[in-house]
């Protein structure tokens, strides 16, 4: 294969404005559901329920989008049933001892039996909902932005979530690192006794972190149901939260990580689809791609830190 | 030393405060549950009354029960041995297909007699599951990586690889998405299949099968397994104690790797039992959901052998009565769905029936608990 | 003088354990009070009450002269407790300023306000002279300095009555020294200091008044200037201590563990055992006497196959075993008592039977081809119950439910009733009340008299000296000199173990080989 053909098919399938913006947009649930399985990580608490909060998230976006006939109804909708989902668990998994993966799993069975039962139970439906009085998030094209050749074309024309995934990555970053409840969740995530002998409530500070945990997912649910398509899909988190909880680990626990970690996969997420119609390999193979690609950059990444750790002793033992 | 009397009394005890927390979380799952379906606009005795018909209200209901119920065994005793060497194997969804996957393979693509071909089978859906356990197994045990990433990980990848398979080289035909059957060497009878032609055949309008003594020897030996057997002590200090185990000489690598490989491997073979006796050959994710819900399965039977297997017993028991409704009166099932997931809430939420404690006949005299941190003190 | 703290008829109950009984405990403003007892004697708990992190079921407490209600932690510091725990409660991967003011941060607005938090940090080490750089992070700090940021926590949130837990156990000598200069310097600054111990010659030198506690209950009170070691060792332990533990002189016999050249790392990649080579024969007591952390640990892992050896070699009996897992070293005779018996000793969980048999489960007569004898298990386990005289209320409790000392009575059972041919005790009494401690010395000197060759790692200078035959000294991961126990010194086995100073290195090195 000479070079040409290499970047002919390096421009067709990875570098074009069409592929970037997919990759920015597939990209946008997975950070949210990054995002919550990082709150609630960094402050000590391994959260699978991720998959269950985006699905109710999904569900009450439509919902309320449809009765309100309001897009930012459904929003408001959606990020109170994570913020109570999130305290139902906090509650559950903390309050009264509940195996926290065990409520996990219990949580995401019971959202996909309930988002399917309430489909049933309020719309009449099953399978899907789709109804024109959804309002949809539309497009938003960013003043000056949007004339800048190229980068216009691949920033701007995304969804209100689209933006405000982008601007709670930063807030996120502000919060565990500049202000004093950033500050407080990190050392309950690290070293709990240590919060709690200096009179910071550990458990308030936990289910704090839960429930917005919820808030993040259900954002991600929003985006799913109202960003894109405007309609409901019985299971359409399709593994997300979990994904979230990769991209966590693969980003190193950090906002900008998980963010960066994300675009990968919403890049490959993107390929995946060209590629398919493309028809030239199974697109079993692609989709497979981000979770393989999980476990290789875990398992280098490990044995990077381990390696790191081993030379800083050294270093130090040098020292010494 | 306590005398019999006394032994007898603080088993009753215990026995008392185990089930009182789990009878009061059913009321309360089926409290919550009738709520929800009056809100619905059905009656909650009718539907209940309806359920428990379906689940045990006549022979074909239990005969659909028992199918039900049967991989959930398989999943449920797999997440109980990992638990119990210390490992959280939510892995067991994806070992489950990959285990059925690699069994249907050896069981349409040999002719041989049964006596050959049966126990074959079995053993490729055994060690299909095991080998999809071993990386991640592998990755903690040298890594130091959380098991519960990597098996949601490999979960999936085997999910895909699975379509993958029955898409392109597995399939039947160019236009289906199954592989061949099964030979009839390997299947395993169903009730009905042997009983036809009884004066009463047994489950009729089910596909019971004998898959369920296989799930019932499993039990069996696993349970022998850690009442009686060397590898049975190994697993358990493994699961109580790495640095005890390692110090007291248990070789931790073989351990703990075979307890994760012992435990992918009984997934495995719930996969490939389920195909045997259910489908006879493998369509696409034929039973997603029968790995988690072993993991609660198991949890619920409090991680042991014998709780897992009536937690599994029940679960079955819940879901062939949410079939029994959704036939009967056209009830969505996910509605029972959500009171077993109510249910599953309350008993996992132990703390909630703490005052249960508190009743003086039930709280023991004596509770001598320390925590190793106490005793530090 | 005006009373700091008073607290009466504290009474604290743990399941099965009265830790603390009716206990009456008063300390003066400005003094520097001793609080004493064995392991187990209520101490902690007692701490624990004042600083809020237990609730006592009956009792009062005044602070300053006034009844206070102490339900949360959070209360004991708004009046002026502080505590400085055993394991320090530290975030290792904060900096030092985050650390100190955690959970009362100066902020602006929503924000941190980190130049604030970084002045006032500078400014309170150095108002008590406790040097830190409030930059540097937790991980990368020494213990000692760990725990000076311990205690300015304290000082941040204008701790004027400082609970001081042990806080010598982590510590070298030197920073022993520091530690207690830094105390000097806070009562002179006005502060009131508790300090827990166990260790009598601490108590001497550096408190004003000491009080004793035993059994969860207050003993008594004494000026420290009026009382002596010995009365308060009685005080502690209810009658004399038996510092001698009576024993023949040693019948020798062959080599039974050598190491050559032995080199070992620790976790932290560094070299802890730099080349040691040394011998014990059947029937001695080998002690190896040093202050902890000078490669202890590492030196009893290696042996026991626990820790991969550098370079060097271990042999057991003539074989040499240096590759072999920890079974493999089993086989040969090899047995140990290990130092963390809540770690590696034990499994709490688990019964006590199960504890038992874990070195001995897989072979005959326990179990043959994969099975257990349950019948041979059983009769094995209520025998070593019998013959260590182990309370419990049958093998099959779990082991949590045993006291200390019998549990290490269950770990003794395990690895002394196969008469091994090598026995590792590694700090065999730490945390021991007295009884127990003379039942595990006497054991360790019978096996010794059976002809098991006995490797005594232990931090108690009295305990080696007692019970070795000879006695080697471990300084910085090298032996630097080995003596009989007859002719040994406390004098001269502290210059050993007091390693190389700046000025007279020749001469403590060979205080050492004395």
């Amino acid at each position: 294969m000479d070079t040409t053909v290499l970047l002919d098919i390096l421009q067709r399938y990875v570098f074009n404005v069409a592929n970037l913006q997919g990759m920015l947009r597939l990209s946008t649930p997975i950070v949210l559901a990054g995002l919550c399985a990082l709150i609630t990580s960094r402050a000590g608490i391994l959260n699978i329920a991720g998959e269950g909060m985006i699905l109710f998230g999904a569900w009450f976006a439509v919902a309320g989008s449809y009765f309100a006939e309001n897009a930012l109804v459904g929003v408001a909708a959606a990020m109170l049933s994570g913020a109570v989902i999130g305290g139902l668990f906090a509650l559950f998994s903390l309050r009264f001892r509940a195996h926290i993966i065990i409520m996990g799993i219990a949580i995401n069975i019971f959202a996909n039996a309930a988002t399917i039962f309430l489909t049933r139970a309020v719309f009449k439906q099953a399978g899907a909902f789709a109804a024109p009085r959804i309002q949809g998030l539309n497009p938003i094209a960013l003043p000056i932005i949007k004339d800048i050749p190229i980068l216009g074309e691949v920033l701007s024309g995304y969804s209100l979530i689209v933006y405000l995934t982008w601007i709670l990555v930063a807030l996120t970053t502000l919060f565990l690192y500049r202000t004093p409840w950033g500050l407080h969740l990190r050392a309950v995530g690290e070293n709990p006794q240590a919060a709690e002998t200096l009179g910071i409530n550990v458990p308030r500070i936990r289910f704090a972190a839960v429930m917005a945990s919820g808030v993040y997912a259900s954002l991600a649910g929003v985006y799913l149901s109202l960003g894109h398509l405007k309609m409901y899909t019985d299971q359409m988190a399709a593994g997300r939260g979990y994904i979230g909880m990769a991209v966590n680990t693969f980003g190193g626990g950090e906002p900008i990580g998980v963010f960066l970690a994300s675009t990968l996969f919403g890049l490959v997420d993107t390929i995946g689809w060209r590629l398919q119609g493309e028809r030239i390999m199974p697109v079993y193979f692609i989709s497979m791609l981000p979770y393989v690609a999980t476990l290789v950059a875990l398992t280098v990444f490990t044995l990077r830190q381990q390696r790191a750790k081993r030379a800083a002793l050294a270093n130090n033992a040098e020292e010494e | 030393m306590t005398s019999k009397m006394g032994t007898l009394q603080r088993h009753l005890r215990g026995a008392f405060q185990r089930s009182i927390g789990i009878v009061l979380s059913i009321l309360a799952g089926v409290f919550v549950g009738s709520l929800i379906m009056i809100w619905y606009k059905q009656n909650p005795v009718e539907i209940y009354t309806l359920l428990l018909k379906g689940a045990v209200g006549s022979q074909r209901s239990i005969f659909i029960a028992m199918q039900r119920a049967t991989p959930l065994i398989f999943t449920a005793i797999a997440s109980t041995i990992a638990f119990r060497t210390g490992v959280f194997n939510i892995g067991v969804e994806g070992q489950f297909f990959i285990g059925a996957i690699c069994g249907t393979f050896v069981g349409y693509a040999f002719a041989l007699p049964t006596i050959i071909h049966l126990p074959l089978t079995l053993l490729a859906g055994f060690l299909g599951g095991a080998a999809w356990a071993y990386f991640p197994t592998i990755m903690r045990q040298k890594l130091g990586i959380s098991e519960i990433i990597t098996t949601i990980m490999t979960n999936y990848i085997a999910t895909h690889l699975i379509s993958y398979l029955t898409n392109y080289p597995m399939r039947a035909s160019p236009t289906t998405t199954e592989t061949p059957p099964v030979q009839a060497t390997t299947r395993l009878p169903q009730f009905i299949e042997l009983t036809r032609h009884w004066a009463k055949p047994l489950g009729k309008g089910t596909q019971a099968h004998f898959g369920i003594f296989i799930a019932l020897a499993v039990v069996a030996i696993v349970y022998f397994i850690f009442k009686r057997t060397k590898l049975g002590y190994e697993l358990r200090m493994v699961g109580i104690s790495f640095p005890f185990s390692e110090f007291g000489g248990i070789h931790l690598d073989r351990a703990f790797i075979g307890g994760m490989l012992i435990s992918g491997g009984i997934a495995g073979l719930g996969g490939i039992v389920e195909i045997l006796g259910v489908w006879r050959e493998y369509k696409n994710l034929f039973a997603t959901g029968f790995g988690f819900r072993g993991n609660l399965a198991s949890l619920l039977g409090r991680q042991s052998v014998i709780g897992s297997l009536v937690a599994a017993l029940f679960y079955g028991a819940m879901e062939a009565g949410a079939l029994g409704l959704e036939w009967a009166a056209g009830i969505p099932r996910q509605l029972i769905d959500i009171v077993i997931g109510l249910i599953i809430f309350f008993m996992a939420a132990e703390g909630m029936w703490d005052f249960v404690k508190r009743i003086k006949w039930v709280r023991a005299p004596e509770a001598a608990r320390k925590s190793t941190q106490e005793l530090e003190v | 003088m005006a009373i700091a703290v008073e607290m009466r008829g504290i009474r604290k109950e743990f399941p099965g354990v009265v830790a603390n009984d009716d206990v009456d405990f008063a300390v003066e403003e400005g003094e520097i009070h001793a609080l004493v007892g064995e392991n187990g004697a209520g101490k902690t708990t007692l701490m624990n009450v004042l600083y809020g992190l237990y609730h006592a079921e009956a009792g009062t407490i005044k602070i300053r002269g006034q009844p206070v209600q102490i339900r949360k932690n959070s209360d004991a510091i708004s009046l002026g407790i502080g505590m400085v725990h055993q394991s320090f409660k530290l975030v290792s991967s904060f900096t030092v300023a985050e650390n100190i003011t955690l959970g009362a941060e100066s902020r602006t607005g929503i924000f941190l306000d980190r130049k604030t938090i970084h002045d006032n940090v500078v400014e309170i080490s150095e108002r008590f002279g406790l040097k830190v750089d409030p930059d540097a992070r937790i991980q990368d700090l020494p213990v000692g300095v760990q725990q000076r940021v311990e205690i300015l926590k304290t000082l941040y949130r204008n701790a004027d009555i400082l609970v001081l837990d042990e806080p010598t156990a982590v510590l070298t000598p030197q920073e022993t020294r520091e530690l207690f200069g830094v105390i000097r310097s806070l009562v002179h600054e006005g502060k009131t200091v508790v300090f827990i111990t166990h260790k009598l010659r601490e108590v001497m030198e550096i408190s004003d008044r000491v009080t004793v506690m035993r059994d969860g209950k207050m003993v008594g009170t004494k000026v420290t200037k009026d009382t002596s070691p010995r009365e308060l060792a009685r005080m502690m332990v209810g009658r004399e201590v038996l510092l001698r533990v009576k024993k023949d002189k040693a019948k020798t016999g062959d080599i039974v563990l050598r190491l050559e050249n032995l080199k070992v790392r620790d976790d932290r990649d560094l070299m802890a055992i730099r080349g040691i080579s040394l011998e014990v024969r059947a029937g001695e007591i080998l002690g190896v006497a040093g202050v902890e952390g000078n490669g202890q640990r590492e030196l009893v892992d290696a042996i026991v196959g626990l820790r991969p050896v550098v370079a060097g070699s271990v042999h057991i009996s003539g074989e040499a075993v240096t590759t072999l897992p920890v079974r493999g070293r089993r086989e040969t005779g090899m047995s140990c008592v290990p130092e963390d018996r809540y770690v590696r000793g034990l499994a709490l969980p688990a019964t006590v039977e199960e504890n038992l048999i874990v070195t001995g489960y897989h072979k005959a007569p326990m179990s043959r081809a994969g099975l257990l004898n349950s019948k041979e298990i059983s009769n094995y386990a209520n025998e070593a119950i019998k013959t260590f005289d182990v309370r419990t209320t049958g093998k099959d409790v779990p082991a949590s439910t045993l006291s200390g000392g019998n549990l290490q009575k269950v770990v003794l059972a395990r690895e002394l009733s196969t008469h091994p041919d090598l026995l590792i005790a590694a700090q065999p009494t730490r945390g021991l009340d007295i009884g127990s401690i003379e039942f595990v010395h006497q054991r360790i000197v019978d096996a010794r008299d059976r002809g098991t060759a006995v490797l005594l790692v232990s931090a108690e200078l009295e305990e080696v000296m007692s019970l070795s035959d000879r006695i080697a000294v471990l300084y910085e991961g090298e032996i630097v000199g080995t003596i009989d126990a007859g002719k040994a010194t406390e004098d001269g086995l502290g210059l050993g173990m007091a390693g190389i100073t700046d000025e007279d290195e020749p001469e403590a090195k060979e205080a050492g080989h004395d």
